[in-house]
């Protein structure tokens, strides 16, 4: 098929090496009105016929560049980078052995917010937590129990059949032998997600039935009893566990779960000034410690304005508050 | 067409082509879609009343076509938000003097030069005899023992040659130094003049 530029190029040869027939004139004229492209291609095969035409008045030389001076170059740098050291520099709090009875060997690793780290574990298993987050290990002679008290963390769980390892979340429970899962807090349970190997899960408080998880499938718990099931998704998973990378992966979230996503990591909320945009809906990914640097492409591509403060950052203008202002000036 | 617009384009839109269209690859889903931008972008220049007020041409552009892939995203259900970033990020970086308008245009005659020597020899021949010759259709033919068919059939066939070359490579560029930017797409900054 011929591209558009090649049907330009042919319009071009024919009106300048002769006269059109009638014809010929009345099907470029439709061509022509047909769409934009085909008229910005014929300005450009016009141009190509020129540029050509020049090599003929060589000797002549009549060029059109303009010899105005330059503008100062607009210099910006790329913000990413600026801020990449953001985790780096996160202060990490481990405390210490907390309380130990007899044989039993507990510790508590938590993370600040905008903070994700990583945790060997004494039985060389990985604890990675998420931002925000506070999990208590216990390593006793028979069992390794796992209390996650807030937030979210993904653990590889080093292989021993003598000791399960039981990760706690409120009323529900993961255990695993040997394998890779998250589990992540919720209002009203708690989300667990598998990587590797299979894990069993279950619910104290209620009478709901225990669900094997295997490698590729995440469930949502309830806290309070009631059924529910595993389901198959490997890249939501990924996605979803995208932070241990520091990152955050969008692979069509909505502008409200991309804004509830950035506020676990940041200190300094995106607040969006008009309801209206929150469900277009987004591919991208970005440093979890990035928020003005999305927020300033979510306001460059819808064309709103972007404010920052200590606190905030709004994308769109705050209504609220801008009546607020208003009236506050009418006084 | 206006006579003006054409020129500016030729002077400046057309040397510099090449480069705006390694730097949309960021941005654009793919070649068809650089097509259209770039077409687009030609599109608004015609409709422009005057390119007097353009300083700094490169910049220009590089703005109508930041413009162009906008407001096509924003037909799009789903937004690639990266996309963006790498959209804010399509900036001509150059703060040397222009060089002398002479300099200039003898480099673009050489441009032009160059890419009409990459013909096949009969479409050459053609060309040779049409632009650097200045023959008319006719007369070339004649000088050629062609038909006048002939002749026409063989400048579409050059044309479409040199507009795709046009696509590939611009003024500044020489051939071993477009292959290194071609392994270079990865990198997000094209610079315009090094």
């Amino acid at each position: 098929m011929q591209t558009i530029d090649d049907q330009a190029a042919e319009w071009v040869v024919l009106r300048t090496g002769r006269e059109p027939s009638g014809a010929e004139q009345r099907a470029f004229e439709a061509w022509y009105e047909a769409d934009i492209r085909h008229k910005g291609a014929y300005l450009r095969a016009m141009a190509i016929d020129n540029a050509l035409g020049r090599m003929t008045v060589q000797q002549n030389l009549r060029p059109s560049v303009s010899t105005e001076p330059a503008l100062p170059a607009r210099r910006r740098s790329w913000p990413v980078l600026a801020l990449l050291g953001g985790i780096a520099a996160a202060v990490a709090i481990a405390v210490g052995t907390v309380f130990v009875p007899d044989a039993v060997d507990a510790t508590e690793l938590v993370t600040a917010k905008g903070e994700m780290r990583q945790f060997s574990l004494a039985d060389t298993s990985v604890a990675s937590l998420n931002s925000g987050s506070d999990v208590e290990v216990r390593l006793m002679p028979t069992a390794r129990q796992v209390i996650l008290k807030r937030g979210e963390a993904w653990f590889q769980v080093a292989k021993d059949k003598h000791k399960p390892f039981v990760v706690e979340a409120g009323e529900v429970r993961v255990r695993a032998v040997g394998t890779a899962f998250s589990v992540r807090r919720l209002p009203q349970g708690a989300e667990v997600l598998v990587t590797e190997g299979v894990v069993e899960v279950w619910n104290r408080a209620g009478k709901s039935r225990r669900v094997l998880l295997s490698k590729g499938e995440q469930a949502v718990v309830p806290e309070q009893g009631g059924d529910f099931k595993g389901v198959r998704a490997p890249d939501d998973i990924e996605r979803k566990l995208a932070w241990r990378k520091g990152k955050v992966i969008f692979t069509n979230q909505t502008l409200g779960e991309a804004v509830a996503d950035f506020n676990r990591y940041s200190p300094r909320k995106i607040v969006i000034g008009d309801p209206a945009i929150l469900r277009m809906k987004f591919i991208g990914q970005y440093p979890v410690d990035t928020p003005e640097v999305f927020a300033k492409d979510v306001s460059t591509y819808l064309g709103v304005p972007l404010s920052v403060t200590a606190e905030t950052i709004t994308i769109g203008e705050d209504k609220a508050a801008k009546g607020k202002e208003q009236e506050r000036n009418k006084r | 067409m206006d006579p003006g617009i054409v020129d500016w384009v030729t002077s400046n839109f057309l040397p510099f082509e090449a480069e705006l269209r390694r730097m949309l690859r960021h941005v654009c889903s793919g070649p068809a879609e650089i097509d259209d931008v770039i077409q687009e972008v030609y599109y608004k220049v015609l409709t422009m009343e005057s390119m007097a007020h353009v300083r700094e041409p490169r910049a220009f552009l590089v703005t109508m076509a930041k413009n162009v892939v906008l407001m096509r995203m924003r037909r799009d259900a789903i937004v690639n938000i990266e996309a963006v970033a790498n959209l804010e990020d399509l900036n001509i970086e150059d703060g040397a003097p222009s060089p002398e308008r002479v300099a200039v245009a003898r480099a673009e005659l050489r441009w032009i030069l160059g890419l009409m020597a990459n013909l096949p020899d009969r479409c050459k021949d053609v060309f040779r005899a049409r632009r650097i010759e200045g023959l008319s259709q006719q007369e070339t033919a004649a000088s050629l023992n062609i038909s006048e068919g002939i002749v026409e059939q063989e400048t579409m066939r050059g044309m479409k040659l040199i507009q795709k070359m046009i696509a590939s490579v611009g003024l500044n560029d020489e051939p071993s130094r477009d292959e290194a930017k071609k392994r270079k797409a990865g990198t997000r900054k094209q610079h315009a003049n090094d």
